[in-house]
């Protein structure tokens, strides 16, 4: 009963980020990794999808072990389903509804980004790559790539992720605090980044993330306190160079530095 | 006939039966457990960078990917305030032409800024600094005549820094440098020195990392040397490549290479204008005790070539430097 009212006290939260966006009704798989099984509202047929066909809201996926699906919209959006995933397009404007399982969700920059809400929180983003866990008792988690992103806590709080960050909630309990993951590890690791052929659009943009934050792991630096040029270990190390001039006059030694 | 040894056998095993059987009545079913536990609020875990967050179900790394905590909640800081002390040795320490007067040179740091944690400003991220810092130069710890031109250096900086996706960034600075000799403290130099540059960072491999930095400034100089005050007017563009390697945890080396164009309003003599071409060659290595604590050694090789041949030089220097710096 409070997972219920969790669950509609977060569809009651649209976004004022996706006000203006084209809709997210209705998307085309593009590729399929094992058993993936389309689910009719109206009849609860089911039929095993195929690439190229389309996937329209109401209808619900669900994915086998080992299996996964990418959906592309028109608009280029792209939405990648793991296994052992129930999903489907919410009546929300751009919005998923994903009952268990993951999914990877990155809308292009100016095409409204999304929402993703599962039993317990609410993830909403705007031109960004996230992967969003949930299980259908109230377990949740985020994991931004890029971008920032947005979540809506159960509790009605807001917290904002940027990249490399997570927040995640354990069935029944409470949120953990944010967390900053490695990037570069958990990329490599994940089948919704690598398990399908054709690479991810926003790949150069996780990949600077990666970059940035792989700088940071090399500074010491995981607090985001600053942003550090790494050219000025020449500044921040090295002495100002010296030239120290013999005045024509025989007097005291002229001290002139040149950095 | 039964032994008094066989009458306690039995009766312990007795009593461990009738306890065995309360416990496995006291066992829910299987499915009454899994229906407890989706009840039962689960606990927050131990959160520890080192370790991994936790599944919410079996397998969801293998889609997820692993979550390998770096840190826990991170906050804004306003103020950084660091110390550096550094020892190093030249085998020309008067970037003589034909080199030949060695020294070792004790270089003690200290600076204070206002370094807030960068904001968001449109599609980047827009860092503003502004700090102080102070270092003394001491030459020839060990003895010899150069120790008479030690000097401090003080300096005033306002600077900002915008990170844009792709990992550009541009960064402009605005700094104030005043040299004053230690033994009667008079000011002998000062330049203004805005800078601005451009740095990209790129990945190499999983534990590396590539800068490369596009670095121009100009120096509006007063120098109190018998020639002229503008002597030291000048103009910097460099281009610097370093790649910072992650060996271990702790342990970061950094192979880098430099090279910078200097043009001078005058030459040594002051006769005309001057060009030089400067390549920095070097390695350092810096180990972390803690985050903010660390202890570098490098080795350096500097070669300058110019069109004034009273200003060529090449010098090789070596040393260590330990910093600490703190945020809040």
């Amino acid at each position: 009963m409070k997972n219920l009212f969790v669950f509609l006290a977060a569809i009651a939260v649209i976004s004022p980020l996706v006000s203006h966006a084209a809709d997210l009704k209705q998307a085309k798989f593009t590729q399929i990794v094992n058993s993936v099984q389309v689910i009719s509202s109206s009849d609860q047929s089911q039929r095993t999808a195929a690439v190229n066909d389309v996937f329209k809201m109401p209808d619900v996926i669900h994915t086998g072990a080992n299996s996964r699906a990418e959906l592309t919209a028109d608009d280029k959006t792209v939405t990648r389903i793991g296994a052992n995933t129930i999903f489907s397009f919410d009546q929300a404007n751009r919005t998923i509804g994903l009952q268990q399982g993951s999914l990877l969700f990155h809308a292009p920059h100016g095409k409204g980004g999304g929402t993703i809400h599962t039993a317990s929180a609410t993830a909403s983003v705007l031109g960004t790559t996230i992967i969003v866990a949930c299980t259908a008792d109230g377990g949740f988690k985020v994991l931004d790539l890029e971008g920032s992103s947005k979540v809506q806590l159960p509790d009605g709080k807001t917290i904002d992720l940027n990249p490399g960050e997570m927040i995640f909630i354990l069935p029944g309990g409470g949120a953990s605090p944010i967390i900053i993951f490695n990037l570069g590890d958990q990329v490599k690791g994940s089948l919704l980044i690598n398990g399908f052929t054709d690479p991810l659009d926003s790949m150069p943009a996780i990949e600077a993330e990666i970059a940035r934050q792989l700088a940071k792991i090399l500074k010491h630096r995981y607090d985001d306190q600053n942003i550090y040029t790494y050219g000025d270990i020449f500044n921040r190390h090295n002495p100002p160079e010296i030239i120290i001039k013999p005045p024509p006059d025989g007097g005291d030694l002229s001290i002139i530095p040149v950095r | 006939m039964l032994t008094m040894k066989t009458i306690k056998f039995f009766s312990i095993a007795t009593l461990a039966g009738i306890l065995c059987a309360l416990s496995l009545q006291a066992q829910p079913s299987a499915s009454t457990a899994v229906q407890q536990q989706q009840s039962i609020p689960q606990a927050m875990p131990n959160l520890m960078p080192g370790t991994n967050a936790p599944e919410l179900y079996s397998d969801e790394d293998a889609d997820v990917g692993p979550q390998h905590i770096l840190s826990l909640s991170p906050r804004r800081t306003m103020f950084e305030v660091s110390a550096d002390s550094e020892y190093l040795w030249t085998d020309n320490a008067l970037l003589q032409p034909n080199g030949g007067v060695e020294s070792t040179i004790f270089v003690n740091t200290i600076s204070a800024a206002y370094v807030p944690t960068p904001y968001r400003l449109g599609n980047g991220r827009f860092a503003p600094s502004i700090g102080i810092s102070s270092q003394w130069y001491n030459y020839g710890l060990g003895g010899h005549n150069l120790s008479t031109n030690d000097f401090n250096v003080q300096t005033i900086s306002l600077g900002a820094k915008y990170l844009f996706s792709g990992n550009w960034m541009a960064f402009g600075e605005f700094d104030y440098n005043r040299f004053v000799g230690q033994r009667d403290y008079r000011e002998f130099y000062h330049d203004f020195t805005p800078v601005i540059g451009l740095e990209n960072l790129m990945r190499v491999g999983d534990y590396a990392v590539l800068a490369t930095t596009l670095k121009g400034d100009i120096h509006d100089s007063w120098a109190g040397t018998p020639l002229a005050d503008d002597s030291e007017d000048r103009g910097d563009l460099s281009a610097a490549f370093s790649l910072s390697y992650l060996v271990n945890p702790k342990l970061v080396m950094q192979p880098y290479y430099r090279f910078q164009y200097t043009h001078y309003a005058w030459n040594v003599l002051h006769t005309g204008n001057r060009n030089d071409f400067l390549h920095s060659i070097g390695v350092s290595a810096a180990y972390y005790f803690l985050p903010n604590l660390s202890l570098r050694l490098f080795v350096n090789q500097d070669v300058r070539t110019s069109s004034d041949t009273n200003a060529k030089y090449h010098a090789v220097s070596a040393g260590g430097d330990l910093t600490y710096s703190i945020q809040f």
